[in-house]
């Protein structure tokens, strides 16, 4: 996906797309499927459209516990997080 | 229902066997449990082998029948039971409702497990094995993970600190020095905890426990037969066997795990007893951080103030005297067998960590993202 791409699906689903970081960490030691790509950082993120959701953050520092987030891509069925647009 | 008792219990050493098999070690631990019993094989009608993740880590299945064959037990109903990490303690919770439904007099239930040795992504793996592979695994979640994230929550909401999740670990690290089944008989201090390799953050590796060989076993038999027999018993009061959320976006509230509150629930009422009233426990501290969320669940503190409860030895009740999971080690399969071992020695007065006059004891098994769980409730004779 081109980088144009990306900003024109994020701006066109901020508001389904978008959430607040209710957990997170950092994996260290990671499984098979994914032990070339540790560390990296998991969200558990609470849904604007509700529901709660496993997510990865686009980042190596995790943001704080309530910081809004919002979906940048999708890697497979996994979405990816960055902080949102909404306070810049 | 009729009751049922605990009429024996066995156990291998835990730690590491890189010359034993899953099956030397089950069989065993089942011969020690029959002999401790003092009952006669013959009048075992069932075997349940508890056990997580054989097939994957070892190719060895049809645990069942192997191990009554290698005990010399025939034409028993011998089945694997498989809960993750709950894997024996749920065969106890069937193995008490055959026996209480007069089907069986007694049932062996035999836990083990033959981990160490693989590398450890192929561990790591394995484990996962518990995460749901049509949504989480995906993501990269790790049981460290899952309690990682658990952890973070819990000091979001109630303050929770590093230092009080540190003394988990060294309270039951200074348990194991004593405990000749252990994994790891030499004490930390916070300071090594904070010291050691980070895993999941904020969880590092003296939070977690390590990776284990081992069985145990317990022969469940009515009163009766372990009357007439003579059996060091000890009765099961109470036995529970509850699913809960088995991803972690399905919990309300990571911190409070609701299959344990309702297993809780449902032994406190069998047994007619509360928290308040549990000598010894032994509780699924696979991380530190979850005996301060199990502890809680349980009932032994107020949700949230399990940490500062714990670094403050403000506990009634003596949790993980047997040095837990982080000393003993968790060879998955065989850890609830393994807790049942340990809390009947204390109703017996015969543990190395003995709590003195110890009536009642309570184990609390959990699998996956605590979505099995079991919790018994044992009572000492009188």
């Amino acid at each position: 996906m081109t980088e144009t791409g990306t900003r024109a699906r994020s701006r066109a689903t901020v508001v389904t797309d978008a959430g607040t970081v209710y957990s997170h960490t950092t994996i260290r030691v990671a499984g098979n499927a994914h032990v070339g790509e540790a560390p990296f950082v998991l969200l558990l993120v609470d849904r604007d459209d509700g529901g709660r959701q496993l997510g990865r953050y686009r980042g190596d520092e995790p943001p704080a516990i309530g910081t809004r987030v919002e979906v940048v891509e999708l890697v497979g069925d996994v979405p990816v997080y960055a902080p949102s647009e909404e306070g810049r | 229902m009729g009751e049922a008792w605990i009429a024996g219990v066995g156990s291998t050493k835990f730690g590491r066997h890189p010359d034993r098999s899953l099956l030397e070690l089950a069989t065993e631990a089942g011969r020690a449990a029959i002999d401790d019993s003092g009952i006669p094989p013959e009048r075992i009608g069932a075997v349940f082998v508890g056990n997580f993740v054989s097939g994957i880590l070892t190719g060895q299945e049809l645990l069942g029948p192997l191990v009554a064959a290698n005990l010399g037990l025939r034409h028993v109903e011998a089945v694997k039971v498989e809960d993750a990490c709950a894997s024996s303690s749920a065969g106890v919770r069937l193995a008490s409702h055959m026996v209480g439904a007069e089907i069986h007099r007694a049932v062996l239930v035999v836990g083990a497990e033959r981990l160490t040795g693989a590398p450890r992504e192929v561990f790591t793996t394995s484990m996962t094995a518990a995460i749901d592979g049509d949504t989480e695994a995906a993501s990269g979640l790790t049981f460290p993970g899952f309690w990682a994230l658990v952890m973070r929550r819990h000091e979001h909401l109630y303050g929770t600190t590093r230092e009080q999740v540190s003394a988990v670990s060294v309270k039951n690290r200074g348990f194991g020095v004593r405990n000749p089944l252990a994994q790891f008989r030499e004490p930390v201090t916070a300071a090594d905890v904070l010291e050691s390799k980070p895993i999941a953050d904020p969880l590092l590796m003296l939070d977690c426990c390590p990776v284990t060989d081992g069985a145990a076993a317990v022969v469940v038999a009515s009163p009766k037969l372990a009357w007439r027999h003579n059996s060091p018993a000890v009765r099961i009061s109470g036995s529970a066997l509850v699913s809960g959320p088995p991803r972690v976006a399905d919990y309300d509230d990571v911190t409070v795990h609701d299959g344990t509150v309702v297993a809780a629930e449902r032994v406190y009422a069998a047994a007619g007893i509360g928290p308040e009233d549990v000598d010894v426990a032994e509780l699924h501290d696979c991380f530190s951080i979850a005996e301060i969320v199990d502890a809680e669940d349980l009932g032994f503190f107020p949700k949230g103030e399990g940490g500062p409860a714990i670094a403050e030895g403000r506990s009634r009740t003596v949790v993980n005297a047997s040095g837990g999971l982080l000393s003993k080690g968790h060879p998955t399969g065989a850890t609830g067998c393994g807790q049942l071992y340990e809390l009947a020695l204390q109703l017996r007065d015969e543990h190395p960590n003995q709590v003195p006059g110890a009536r009642v004891g309570l184990a609390h098994n959990g699998g996956g993202t605590t979505a099995a769980v079991t919790v018994h409730v044992l009572e000492r004779l009188s």
